[in-house]
């Protein structure tokens, strides 16, 4: 390959390079401080001035016989038609015209048949209604975000989309439900190495569910389900019981015949279940392959839960994967309040309405009833301070899982409550079991402990509910948040989790920093010394093995841990190696009396040999890595092979080209500083 | 600028009985350590819970045990972490100090709330016995796959016996390596398994700069003996041993230094590890080599 073709060649790899590096760079040099406040300071003014002229409209009236939309507005004020929102729903199809102090928009005749007055109109009446229920525009406390206060118990609609605008292609929004605001903060770039989760902070969960529990929940229901057909048929049982190894039996009373191949209990055995006859009737057992199938349904439902309740944290880019039959590894990175994701993950948030028994005590409790407890905490140090027994009756009137939806609600005295709505079934069924029962006490029982028992003093249509307790707004949002999201099939066993506080991350990344930087350039001053004017090639080649080593990382999207980190310094260590290779052999040629030009030629081409050779054995050795590691270690093993490849290019093609240009180009060759 | 003014010329082979007096008696040394010591393992493999608290006085250790003790019946360790400036502690639990459902941090918290204020929790990790023992066999996969695929690779571009003694040099750096590390008392954890396949690589590389030497040299001068063969070999590429060595620990002492506490051990094997693969490179790997060509020579 010619000189040139060769210089070309470098300088697309590194052009290319760096059109990957400047990003990440940029994302990891120190800023300035109050760089990004100054920043978010601007988009604020930004979003204020595309927001606030618009809060003064009030209706937009479409009158299409007329060809108008009248704008009404809160008072007499200019109507900001190069607004860009406005401009996106108007599309520059419409004058204004002023008549009589009323505003109109008129549509432009040549879009006459082209455009829908009345769309246009309850797009901007949408936008107008949304844009209301913004009370204030500010900066968040740490400076770093925009906050989008809204009246009380509001959320913008998704018909106009306001928020996109607001957004621009730097922001994303998040909704916090007990704040009762949008958070509009920063997004995170394409194309730059993303931070792992102990660079950046955050949470890695590797969860089982109880699948056990699981199949077990299904075998209490058949067995329930048996004994009411049982009861149903006027078979005389003695007992229908799950005995120890997951079997149903069911023990009829002496003389009393059963025919289990009638249809109403095929209904029940059959594709599910081998029944087995024995001395007092029959053993239900549940085929392993129907097993298997309930625990898989049981994992995938619990992954859904998890990832709705997930979504509504505001979490950036989590990943919430299967692994295996059973686990499921959960990541959230740079993520605020662990604690609390931790709980809303975990909690089964089973809910049950049960009625109060009329009478019964926790010691004489019947067949029918159950005792469960209503625990009071202390209002400041959440501690049980005592256990209110409750003996309710055993059937489950209505459950969790026929909620629509489920909202922080607060009383006149500023109590937060959380409100559910029933979807049309759950509604009717509700308004049955309240009209039922007017006079006597309805237990809302979640996750086996009852959160109240308030008394039902009429038929509750429209399908509304609410659980009232000693909470805080957090509590309440959380609580409404993952009844919304559904109950878990089971509750989950952490197998593993490892969570990083942001400052710790910040920490790491600093550390790393700085010992890269040290690395290099005691590493850098060491090869000059020694090899003058060819160790300042190597030097050129190590930067660009840098440049390569981030650009490639970028490229594959690849996530930069601090085992990562090290593995990138550690490469420096072994990089220069490649090149001390070639130098020791172009010294060795030298001493022996070869001729300059022959002795680079030489040099070079006897060290690739050995190069390749010790490169590929640490390469195996890496992939090897990659291949059973985790998380952070995947990320040292990625570092340290693509820094070997690319020591390899830089070590051989690129230092050969400086060797080249310096000296083989020269018309007479006598001496070479190495 | 140059370590050797002139080709050096040491008889390194000379000293190759010494040499495996020392690889033995240090091997040896090394297993004692590890039986009578035991490995120390850390989370990852043997399952529990790390947190890392940061305080913004001084911790008072004494009174964090008191109250870590008085809330749960299994043992509780408790160290600081770090320098002192960080005041940070780092508590480390048995398995089965928290149910499995348990929302750790939270847990945590609720104990040190009533006596300590103005602490931040800067890092949890929890591992239950089934991903422990996954990951030790993962670990264990890992070595045994690392050895047989260089043994393959090196088998092939060189020659059998040349393969045999990377692997056995490369035991002889584990083997070290891990006794120095139990004697330090140190916890082995993933990262460690990270370290000593960095060392495994490092250390081959070594090695094989090395048999490229010798297989070139043998190529060149046909006649000569395989000893004076190796010493030349050795000799040619002692001062790119020496200069890569001193390159790659100068890094890993920066990390080692200004890394952090999390890399710390990290570093700390991987120096060890440069000291004995270097070593091996120049003192175990190539004799090996040469008392194998030895027996196929008399028999």
């Amino acid at each position: 390959m010619s000189l040139p073709a060769k210089a070309l060649l470098i300088m697309a790899v590194i052009t290319a390079a760096l059109f990957y590096d400047i990003p990440t760079l940029r994302t990891f040099m120190p800023q300035e401080p109050g760089a990004k406040v100054a920043h978010m300071k601007t988009r604020l003014s930004e979003i204020k001035d595309l927001v606030e002229p618009l809060q003064v409209f009030q209706l937009a009236l479409a009158d299409p016989k007329k060809g108008r939309i009248q704008l009404l507005m809160a008072n007499e004020s200019r109507v900001p038609l190069e607004n860009p929102i406005l401009k996106g729903i108007l599309k520059d199809q419409f004058s204004l015209e002023k008549a009589k102090g009323e505003v109109f928009l008129v549509l432009k005749p040549e879009y006459k048949d082209k455009t829908f007055i009345s769309k246009v109109g309850s797009e901007l009446d949408g936008l107008f209604t949304n844009l209301r229920k913004v009370t204030a525009i500010s900066l968040g406390q740490d400076g770093k975000s925009i906050v989008l206060a809204l009246k009380p118990g509001r959320r913008l609609s998704d018909l106009t989309d306001p928020l996109k605008s607001m957004l621009g292609d730097d922001l994303e929004s998040f909704y916090k439900e007990e704040l009762n605001h949008y958070q509009l903060r920063a997004k995170g770039l394409d194309n730059v190495v993303s931070l792992g989760l102990d660079l950046q902070g955050g949470m890695y969960l590797d969860i089982g569910v109880e699948v056990d529990v699981v199949v077990q929940n299904v075998l209490q229901r058949t067995s329930e389900a048996m004994e009411s057909v049982l009861l149903d048929e006027a078979v005389n049982y003695d007992s229908v019981e799950l005995d120890e190894d997951q079997n149903i039996l069911i023990n009829l009373e002496a003389d009393e015949q059963l025919d289990l191949s009638k249809d109403i209990y095929q209904r029940l055995v059959e594709p599910d279940y081998i029944a087995e006859k024995t001395d007092a009737g029959y053993k239900l057992t549940l085929k392993p392959e129907e097993a298997k199938r309930i625990k898989k349904r049981g994992v995938e439902q619990a992954l859904e839960t998890i990832r709705n309740r997930i979504d509504q944290l505001g979490v950036k880019e989590p990943s919430i994967q299967r692994r295996g039959d059973d686990s499921i590894i959960i990541q959230l990175p740079g993520l605020d309040d662990p604690d609390k994701a931790r709980r809303v993950i975990g909690q089964v948030a089973v809910l049950n309405f049960l009625l109060v028994s009329k009478d019964g005590t926790p010691e004489t409790l019947k067949d029918d009833q159950v005792l469960l407890y209503n625990e009071v905490r202390d209002p400041i140090t959440k501690e049980v301070t005592s256990q209110v027994p409750y003996v309710l009756e055993r059937k489950v009137l209505l459950q969790g899982d026929m909620i629509r939806d489920a909202r922080v609600s607060f009383s006149q005295t500023g109590q937060a409550s959380v409100s559910m709505s029933f979807n049309s079934e759950g509604s009717e069924t509700f308004a049955d079991i309240t009209g039922a029962n007017v006079g006597r006490q309805l237990a809302i029982v979640l996750d086996n402990k009852v959160q109240s028992a308030p008394r039902m003093n009429e038929k509750i249509e429209g399908g509304q509910a609410q659980i009232t307790g000693s909470f805080s707004p957090e509590e309440a949002s959380e609580l409404a948040l993952v009844l919304r999201s559904g109950a878990l099939p089971a509750p989950i066993i952490v197998h593993e989790e490892r969570t990083i506080g942001a400052s710790l991350g910040a920490d790491s990344i600093r550390q790393a920093m700085i010992s890269l930087v040290i690395g290099f350039v005691a590493v850098m001053i060491f090869m000059v010394i020694y090899y003058k004017v060819s160790g300042l090639f190597s030097v050129i080649a190590l930067l660009g093995n840098i440049a390569l080593i981030i650009a490639a990382l970028a490229y594959f999207q690849a996530t930069l841990t601090l085992p990562g980190m090290a593995g990138i310094v550690l490469t420096i260590g072994m990089a220069v190696d490649a090149n001390v290779l070639i130098f020791e052999r172009i010294r060795e040629e030298l001493a022996k009396g070869t001729r300059h030009r022959t002795a680079i030629q030489l040099g070079f081409q006897k060290a690739t040999v050995t190069i390749l050779d010790s490169n590929i054995t640490t390469i195996l050795a890496a992939i090897i890595l990659f291949q059973f590691g985790t998380g952070p270690i995947k990320g040292f093993a990625v570092t340290l092979s693509i820094g070997i490849l690319a020591s390899m290019f830089t070590a051989i093609f690129v230092g050969k080209f400086l060797f080249e240009l310096v000296y083989l180009t020269r018309s007479k060759l006598d001496k070479i500083s190495i | 600028m140059k370590f050797f003014k002139d080709q050096p010329d040491y008889n390194v082979m000379a000293k190759k009985n010494l040499a495996a007096w020392i690889s033995f008696g240090l091997i040896a040394l090394g297993i004692v350590v590890f039986l009578s010591k035991g490995m120390t393992y850390g989370i990852d493999f043997k399952g529990g819970t790390l947190v890392q608290v940061q305080f913004n006085e001084a911790p008072q250790l004494g009174s964090l045990r008191t109250a870590f003790s008085s809330k749960i019946d299994t043992s509780v360790s408790i160290t600081t972490f770090g320098d002192d400036v960080n005041n940070e502690v780092l508590i480390t639990l048995p398995q089965n100090a928290f149910d499995p459902k348990a929302n750790i941090s939270g847990e945590v918290k609720g104990i040190l709330k009533q006596d300590f204020k103005d602490y931040s929790i800067r890092r949890v990790e929890t591992v239950g016995a089934k991903v422990g023992g996954e990951l030790k066999e993962k670990a264990l996969d890992a070595a045994v796959f690392a050895l047989i695929g260089i043994l393959v690779y090196v088998g092939l571009r060189f020659q059998l016996r040349y393969g045999l003694a990377a692997v056995a040099a490369l035991f002889h750096d584990v083997i070290i390596t891990l006794g120095v590390f139990v004697f330090f008392d140190k916890e082995f954890t993933l990262t460690i398994v990270a370290a000593i396949l960095t060392i495994i690589g490092y250390s081959l590389n070594d090695t094989i700069v090395v048999f490229d030497r010798v297989r070139e040299n043998v190529a060149k001068l046909p006649k000569s003996p395989l000893l004076d063969v190796i010493n030349r070999s050795i000799n040619e590429s002692l001062s790119r041993t020496i200069l890569t060595s001193l390159t790659t620990f100068f890094v890993v002492l920066t990390l080692f230094i200004f890394g952090g506490e999390i890399i710390h051990d990290f570093c700390f094997t991987m120096m060890i590890g440069l000291i004995v693969g270097t070593y091996s490179s120049i003192f175990v790997a190539s004799p090996i080599v040469w008392y194998m060509d030895q027996r196929k020579r008399a028999r």
